[in-house]
């Protein structure tokens, strides 16, 4: 049983250090690096549901089809699949649309390419940002591990007077 | 160790950002009315579908003064729609303010009936009904006494949200301008 349950531990480890480096490293700004995402809404579905992460990277030629990412006038990040290429600008479309987005987008604009979806794991992120997350899964947390350190701190320093 | 992982899985988790607003640079605004794909709504004067831009406008009310509006809420979107209606004041006196009292009817009901400045009403929207009408009271309180000129300039906003829970989808804000003053 001990030996199960220190494999379990082992995978556990392991799986956490891998998936958070893999986060971690997204997020550092150096060109052709991939990025995670977040997708908060319908738009293209049912190639990509809201509450997936997604996982982009940039390439050097796009083509018709493809479904990029790219930063809108407005400063949001939009993934929709290119439908037409012309002189250098992307004319995108939501899966779930029934019309082209409205204006063109140059293609320096586009952040990247998606490569890969994991479904799901962004409605833990959605929960995580939530009062009841951040209690439940950060708050609440850090106390136990502070009331476990006080006890051990105080079994220590018991251990240390009888000495 | 597990501890340090688990945090640090939270926070990788906590720094990644969303990719959504799909609409937000996609909506155009024609004759008052929102364009696009999967949230489309306008709001219409049930007389003749027309935009509204401004629903009251009243000069010279009195205490126990009131006037009946109506508006017409059209969810033209392909998915279903929650939106509030709230109070969003612009000009004017808090006090005069606090004394306008609103009652949304739908429907033949009264889906809130109370002080205008407290007005968070939330609405969901099946995208198969056509619309929605609204008749809308708005009266000043019997309570106020009028020492001077007064005047209150709000706006009735629709927020509009694709998600119930407002966490994910589209977001659309339609103000329309209201205006009422004591003399």
């Amino acid at each position: 049983m001990d030996f199960i349950a220190k494999i379990f531990t082992f995978f556990l480890t392991s799986i956490l250090i891998i998936v958070t480096s893999f986060f971690l490293f997204s997020q550092l700004n150096f060109p052709n690096n991939y990025k995670v995402l977040l997708v908060q809404s319908g738009s293209m579905a049912p190639s990509i549901n809201t509450g997936d992460l997604i996982i982009i990277k940039p390439v050097l030629l796009y083509q018709k089809g493809d479904i990029v990412t790219f930063l809108s006038k407005n400063g949001f990040n939009i993934t929709h699949r290119i439908v037409e290429i012309k002189d250098n600008k992307i004319t995108t479309k939501g899966d779930a649309n029934s019309i082209n987005d409205q204006e063109s987008t140059d293609q320096t604009q586009v952040l990247g390419k998606v490569f890969y979806i994991i479904p799901y794991l962004g409605y833990l992120i959605i929960f995580i940002k939530t009062t009841v997350g951040l209690i439940t899964l950060i708050i609440i947390p850090s106390l136990i591990i502070i009331f476990q350190e006080i006890i051990q701190i105080k079994k220590n320093f018991k251990k240390l007077l009888k000495r | 160790m597990l501890r340090f992982l688990f945090f640090s899985f939270i926070f990788s988790l906590i720094l990644i950002s969303p990719t959504n607003a799909d609409f937000i640079d996609k909506k155009t605004v024609k004759n008052n009315q929102f364009i696009a794909t999967t949230l489309d709504f306008s709001q219409l004067k049930t007389t003749d579908n027309s935009s509204i831009e401004t629903l009251f406008n009243i000069d010279n009310i009195s205490p126990g003064g009131y006037q009946v509006n109506s508006l017409r809420i059209k969810n033209k979107s392909e998915t279903d729609m929650n939106y509030f209606l709230t109070f969003g004041k612009i000009d004017g006196s808090d006090d005069f303010c606090n004394q306008l009292e609103i009652n949304l009817i739908k429907d033949g009901q009264s889906k809130y009936q109370g002080p205008l400045v407290d007005l968070n009403l939330n609405i969901n929207a099946n995208n198969k009904e056509d619309f929605s009408d609204w008749l809308i009271y708005l009266k000043l309180s019997d309570k106020y006494v009028k020492s001077k000129s007064e005047f209150c300039d709000f706006n009735l906003n629709i927020n509009a949200f694709s998600d119930p829970n407002q966490k994910s989808g589209f977001k659309y804000k339609r103000s329309i301008l209201n205006h009422i003053s004591s003399s």
